[in-house]
Formats: C-alpha cells, structure tokens, sequence
C-alpha cells in the first residue's frame, strides 16, 4: 500500500493489479461475497488455463468488464 | 545504365538543381522520403539468397533494434521471420532493416543465447509466482490482525477503509474495468 495506490492480488492472475484509489469506486467484501467471488476467479482461471493449452486464449471472454454476482 | 532512363546523370542532377525551388515543399519531402527508400532498398536490400527457411540476422538502420529468425515468408518489401525459442513472428521491412543471411554456426549460437533466456525467464516467472502465492497466504492468515489498524484512503464514492488482506471490488468508470482481489 502507498499514500493513494494498493496492489490487489487474486487468484485469477499471476500478477498484481496496481488500484489507484481516487480513480476507482471501492468497495469491501465481506467473506461470504468473497467465497462467490474466489470460486467464479478459480474458475477463470481454469478456464484460461485449458485454453492456453489448446492456443484459443484469444477466444475467452474479456472478463475485465463483467461483474460477478454477488447474491 | 538502365535504357528506360529519360536522361544521363549529369541531366538529371542539373534538372533537379534547376527546377527544384519551383516545387512545393511537401513535394520536395515526398521525393526525398523516395530517394531515400529507393537508396536504403538498392544498398542494403533484400539479400542475395534469401528465402523462405533461411536463417537471419535483422539490425534496424539506428542499429538499437535487433532480431534473429527463420524467415516463415516472403512479401512485397520484406519478410516474416520467426525468433528461435519464441511463440510470435516479426516482420522485418528491407527499408528498414539490414538483413544478413547468417552461417549455421552463428544461427546455433543465436538459438541456444534464445533458449538459455527463455529457461532463465520461465524459471524466474515460477519463482516470482510462488513468491505472490505465498504472500497471498500471508495477506489472508494475518488479516484479521491488519484490519485492527486499517488505512483511510479517498475513493471516488468516499473513504475507505483498506487494510491488507482485506477482500476489495474496485471499478474503475472512465475505464470500465472491474478488479478483485486482496
């Protein structure tokens, strides 16, 4: 964590994202949310994973744009 | 000398210092542009012997960007070559680029320097990947901890509270990219 910045890490990707806070909305899961959300990045994972292998990465979905439902 | 020519060089030479104040300026430098293909074409062109499967050296004229492949295909001005140890192809412009035909011996060289980068990245990229999984783990195990003394930082809907290890959406509207994580 920085002065205006935090790195958020997650187990859809090997690397860290860099938040800058006064350009996002934020909001604090609480550990019930975060289970569906856990499950849903795995699963993205996974899904990467299998299409890496077969070279079709380029067919996933851009995820970075669909929200996770939380109820 | 080339029997389509129009005029010897001498003509030629003393029809552009004669003329050349009479042309506008952006003609002027689209025919400077064109020498200078035509120039950089003609000196260090399209090697004799290149072709498909042959094995090159690529250097840009500023001699900052280099390349070694196997050129995949040929095209109009250039080639496609493919980097030894790599997944991508690049395409290599005889306008700007010397490309050298390269022997066997400095072809293995190249590929085993590729090969010996290519271990060392993916073996640096598995060690920096067990390093985040095991600082995620850390994150998580000593959360409850971390969240006894948050950090107050100014989001764009207000102040939070972050702590690390605590479980965040982030959105970011001018960009539409939705982040989560820890």
């Amino acid at each position: 964590m920085t002065p205006k910045a935090f790195y958020l890490s997650s187990p859809e990707s090997t690397w860290t994202h860099r938040i800058v806070t006064a350009k996002h909305e934020i909001g604090l899961l609480s550990d019930a949310e975060w289970q569906i959300v856990d499950a849903e990045l795995r699963r993205r994972r996974a899904e990467y994973e299998v299409a890496e292998k077969a070279g079709k990465t380029a067919d996933l979905v851009d995820y970075s744009r669909v929200k996770i439902p939380l109820h | 000398m080339s029997t389509a020519r129009a005029m010897d060089d001498e003509t030629f030479l003393a029809f552009i210092r004669n003329s050349v104040a009479t042309y506008d300026l952006e003609t002027l430098e689209k025919a400077v542009k064109t020498l200078n293909d035509n120039i950089a074409s003609r000196r260090w062109g399209k090697p004799p012997g290149l072709e498909v499967g042959s094995h090159v050296a690529a250097v840009d004229f500023d001699g900052i960007f280099g390349w070694y492949g196997t050129v995949i295909r040929m095209t109009g001005q250039g080639c496609i070559i493919e980097p030894p140890s790599a997944k991508y192809t690049q395409r290599i412009s005889f306008k700007k680029y010397i490309v050298r035909v390269v022997d066997e011996f400095e072809w293995n060289r190249a590929c085993m320097a590729a090969g010996e980068h290519a271990r060392e990245f993916a073996e640096q990229k598995a060690r920096e990947d067990t390093e985040l999984e095991a600082d995620r783990e850390d994150a998580i195990k000593d959360r409850a901890r971390a969240a006894e003394d948050p950090k107050n930082m100014l989001a764009i809907n207000g102040g939070i509270n972050i702590y690390r290890g605590a479980f965040v959406h982030a959105f970011a509207p001018t960009t539409i990219l939705t982040t989560m994580g820890w």
